[in-house]
């Protein structure tokens, strides 16, 4: 235990007299806390006890004692030793301080001390030196402060802040001495105590004033010279760069360092080293050159540039300061000019330029050209020479404006040749201004626009001429752009729609809004055609008129090319045909009535049929009656009447039997009568079926089978070459039989008859015609002849019914022939007849 | 007339006509033979009920020849003669149409009908007389019917 104290090492900082006497307070309370309890463990009986408390007080007392002897001891062996350093030390102290401020004074550097909790700086004696004060002024940190300029002090409040968190405190700052500003450097190292409480500073002033001076003169050169336009180049004799200045980097491209120890030849192509000697001379002799060039950036791109360079002597050696410009620009500036004059000179319009009085300046090709003058005759002169007399006050208003600072541009005027003859031109004038920008004059570019002009005219006639046509036309027009967008539309619109112009070309969707709603589909799908190219005609639609009636309308569309093939849409013509609408319906109704008409015509006519069918059938049983009933009676008149001439013969005498054969007589005629009645009714009734006819071979076979009956009579028969025509077997016969059957019968008195049959043609027909030389007739009665019962012979002379001739008649008439007769009383009679040749 | 086997019937109903018939057949014996019938009804009736002369059976009233006018009162002849054409009694017996029609229909109709003879009635008398006659003399005794 006692050993743990002694070996207890006690911070350096507690005396040693408080370490004792802690070592020997702490053992006696130990002693006093734990002996007796110690000893209670050990003996039970109070008496003993008491008696080696005693003795316990005495092994105390003893134990330390000793302790202490050890302890003191030991204290005082240590304070021995260091007073023995201390001297030591003490000596090598002032040994090294007399070094330091010798080592100061040569350096010009001082050094001080600042016991920062007491806040006592301590100055080395260069310090006091370089800060001009007495030694022995009472110093701190404050009082240092006061010393510098104050400028700076800020700066190094800041800086010290910084040191006592650590911070490396090297600083330059100035101070004041007296009227004198020195530049000083300090640097400090800072002590801190185990908290990191700052403690103590150590730190060195130097005197830099001589140094800073020599840099701000050479920071002042360098930007003046980093500030110059041109690139400098400072080089000694060997042509190797010792200075080079900002811009000459950026020319160059290159970094400072890295320029400074190349050549002239580096960077010049037109500058090999073997040339330097020579310059070298040349530069001497002159002290100044210059002259135009080329270099060299460091990515190889070679600029010209203007040169200067200079030879002077400094420190006993040779230098040249060569100034370089980048005349890059200058170059292009001077291209572009002379390019610009060249395009001034060639331009085919013509280029002038003139004071602000008129006075013309410059003058160029193209003026010459349109106007006659040449550029020595013009230039000098005013510039009204070229105005025609009643327009020389255009100068004035132009110049107020140049004046102005604006423009005149395109101005459309007269202007006059030199030969007298007036042109159209186009004038565009501009301010020319100085280097100030104060306006001197005006440039004027003239262009001759007399054939323009005529064809604007032209053109201007005929989009009039266009105008004036479309918007006359009656139809409605309009222009689809390809984009499907309204690029013109005629007046003939809103004569068609009631819409104006102005709001179809507001209508998106042109001309679907005006379309009626029942049409719109048709027009949408025609409007799609015709972009992709369609053409079509006459498709109809309606239109919904703007007061809301339906107008009906066709349109035609074809697409529109410019003259290149290039599509510009389409155009469309819309018609009003709302008359020919009208007109469609009034012959729809005309239609529709005359099928009504039709209808109802019909309709009678088959009624009519029907009662013609029924009156047939009446006229058919009326025949039929007439054919039984009313020959009964004259069979019964003629029957009896016999009866009676053979029953009764004996009681009648000569008169009453010739009476009563003319009973019979009488009912025989009436029978002929019955029957050729009945047979000319029929003839109505009788289909006819046509046929080609053998009319010779018809006519014999007639003849025979009247002769067969009658053969007593002789007549001279002939027929001569009967062509073939059309018509009812039946019929045709019937009618020759009776015409043959009259001949025969007008010709019984002749001694000698003759009966001739002949033809001959008419147009479409043939004429047939029989012949006799028989009793005639009287041309009188010609009316009479082809009457049914007509007779022009008495029965007793001729028998016969009348019926026969109406018979023939009826038949050709029924064959859409004619027939007709020549007769004379005594002489004969000739009966003629057509029938068709052909179908 | 039980005593006189019918010959002929005649179916007429001109009274005049008969008479005339009659006044012909009377020459050539045939007069007395003759049974008369005024209409188509009673031309039916009497046929019907009187008349079989069907080949092989037992010959019953039949006569040699019917002789028919056409245009009767209630039945007309055409029916008259299609009615004994479509009975099996009576289908095989002459049937002479004896008319004052000479219309071409009539005539079409009644050879389809079966007619054995069509005679337009001539109105002169002589030409009526012999017509007449030469029909008795042709179908009465000259002709041999197939029962």
């Amino acid at each position: 235990m006692i050993s743990l104290f002694l070996r207890t090492k006690l911070p350096p900082k507690v005396s040693i007299p408080v370490k004792i006497t802690a070592i020997y307070f702490a053992v006696g309370i130990l002693w006093i806390l734990f002996s007796d309890a110690a000893l209670g463990l050990v003996v039970r009986d109070p008496s003993a006890m008491t008696k080696l408390s005693i003795a316990k007080g005495c092994l105390y007392v003893s134990l330390t004692a000793f302790m202490l002897y050890l302890l003191v001891r030991r204290w005082t062996a240590e304070i021995t030793r260091d007073i023995a350093q201390l001297k030591q030390t003490e000596q090598a102290l002032q040994d090294s301080e007399a070094n330091l401020n010798r080592a100061q004074e040569i350096a010009h550097i001082g050094s001080w001390h600042l016991d920062i909790a007491r806040n006592q700086l301590t100055w080395s004696n260069e310090v006091y030196r370089l800060f001009g004060r007495p030694r022995g002024t009472v110093l701190s940190y404050e009082a240092f402060l006061d010393m510098v300029s104050p400028e700076d002090r800020e700066h190094i409040d800041r800086a010290w802040a910084a040191a006592l968190q650590r911070a490396p405190y090297d600083i330059e700052h100035r101070i004041l001495v007296g009227d004198e500003l020195k530049w000083v450097r300090e640097r400090a190292e800072v002590e801190f105590d185990p908290q990191g409480k700052a403690v103590r500073a150590d730190g060195t002033v130097q005197d830099i004033t001589a140094r800073k001076q020599a840099e701000q003169e050479v920071a002042l050169l360098s930007f003046a010279l980093d500030k110059v336009r041109e690139a400098a180049f400072l080089m000694d004799d060997t042509g190797r760069f010792q200075y080079v200045n900002e811009e000459a980097c950026r020319v160059l491209g290159y970094p400072r360092a890295e320029l400074i120890g190349l050549g002239v030849s580096d960077i010049d192509p037109d500058f090999p080293e073997e040339r330097w000697p020579d310059h070298w001379r040349d530069l001497t002799a002159n002290r100044s050159l210059s002259f135009e060039g080329r270099h060299r950036a460091k990515d190889g791109r070679i600029f010209p540039v203007e040169l200067n360079a200079n030879y002077f002597e400094y420190g006993g050696r040779a230098y040249n300061l060569a100034l370089v410009r980048d005349i890059t620009e200058r170059r292009a500036a001077e291209e572009a000019r002379s390019r610009l004059a060249a395009i001034v000179e060639s331009s085919y319009d013509g280029i002038l330029s003139k004071d602000l009085n008129g006075t013309i300046m410059s003058w160029n090709a193209g003026a010459e050209r349109l106007y006659g003058y040449s550029a020595s005759e013009a230039t000098g002169k005013p510039v009204t020479i070229l105005m025609p007399p009643g327009q020389q006050d255009e100068f004035a208003v132009f110049m107020r404006r140049i004046k102005e600072g604006a423009r005149v541009e395109h101005y459309e005027t007269k202007r006059v040749r030199k030969d007298g003859g007036t042109i159209d031109v186009s004038l565009t004038l501009s301010p020319i201004r100085d280097h100030r920008g104060q306006i001197i004059g005006a440039s004027t570019i003239a262009r001759d626009i007399s054939a323009q002009k005529r064809v604007e005219e032209e053109r201007r006639q005929s989009a009039e001429r266009f105008r004036a046509i479309a918007d006359y036309t009656y139809d409605w027009e309009y222009w689809i752009g390809v984009d499907g967008n309204l690029l013109w539309v005629n007046p003939a619109v809103e004569r068609i729609t009631g819409y104006s112009v102005g709001e179809c070309m507001g209508m998106p969707d042109f001309p679907i809004p005006i379309v009626a709603e029942v049409d719109r589909e048709t027009v949408a799908r025609q409007t799609r055609e015709a972009v992709q190219g369609s053409t079509g005609d006459d498709l109809e639609f309606r239109v919904r008129h703007k007061d809301g009636r339906l107008v009906w309308v066709a349109a035609s569309w074809q697409p529109i090319y410019d003259s290149r093939g290039t599509s510009l849409g389409h155009r469309s013509s819309i018609r009003d045909i709302a008359k020919r609408k009208q007109a469609q319906e009034a012959l729809q109704r005309l239609m529709a009535e005359l099928e009504l008409r039709v209808e109802a015509r019909t309709k009678e006519l088959s009624e009519a049929n029907q009662s013609l069918e029924a009156a047939n059938r009446e006229l058919e049983s009326f025949s039929y009656s007439v054919s039984h009933d009313l020959r009964a009676p004259l069979r019964a008149i003629d029957g009896f009447s016999k009866m009676v001439l053979k029953g009764y013969a004996d009681r009648l005498d000569d008169e009453g039997r010739r009476k009563l054969n003319v009973i019979r007589s009488n009912a025989q005629q009436m029978d002929q009568l019955i029957n050729d009645l009945l047979a000319f009714s029929r003839l109505g009734r009788k289909e006819m079926v046509q046929v080609r006819l053998d009319m010779e071979a018809l006519v014999q076979r007639a003849w025979k089978e009247l002769t067969l009956v009658k053969p007593d009579q002789r007549i001279r028969f002939s027929v001569q070459g009967l062509p073939h025509a059309m018509g009812d077997q039946t019929l045709i016969k019937e009618a020759v039989a009776n015409l043959l059957s009259n001949a025969i019968k007008f010709s019984k008195f002749r001694e000698t008859a003759a009966v001739e049959v002949g033809a001959y043609p008419e147009e479409e027909r043939n004429v047939y015609y029989v012949r006799d030389n028989g009793a005639g007739f009287d041309m009188q009665y010609y009316d009479k002849l082809f009457g049914v019962f007509q007779r022009l012979h008495s029965a007793d002379e001729f028998e016969g019914t009348g019926v026969g001739l109406a018979i023939v008649e009826r038949i050709i008439r029924r064959h859409g022939g004619r027939v007709w007769a020549e007769g004379k009383v005594g002489e004969g009679a000739t009966f003629y007849f057509t029938l068709a040749r052909k179908e | 007339m039980q005593e006189n086997p019918i010959e002929i019937i005649l179916v007429e109903d001109n009274p005049a006509d008969v008479e005339m018939t009659l006044s012909a057949l009377k020459e050539r014996n045939l007069a007395n033979k003759v049974h008369v019938l005024k209409d188509g009804a009673e031309a039916l009736t009497y046929i019907m009920n009187h008349v079989d002369c069907r080949p092989g059976q037992a010959v019953q009233d039949c006569p040699k020849v019917i002789l028919l006018d056409l245009k009767l009162p209630k039945v007309d002849g055409l029916e008259v003669l299609k009615r004994i054409r479509s009975d099996e009694r009576t289908k095989s017996v002459p049937v002479v149409v004896l008319t004052s029609s000479n219309e071409e229909r009539d005539r079409i109709v009644s050879y389809k009908l079966g007619v054995n003879s069509y005679i337009v009635k001539p109105v002169d008398f002589d030409d009526f007389a012999r017509a007449v006659s030469e029909i008795g003399y042709y179908w009465v005794l000259m002709n041999k019917p197939p029962y």
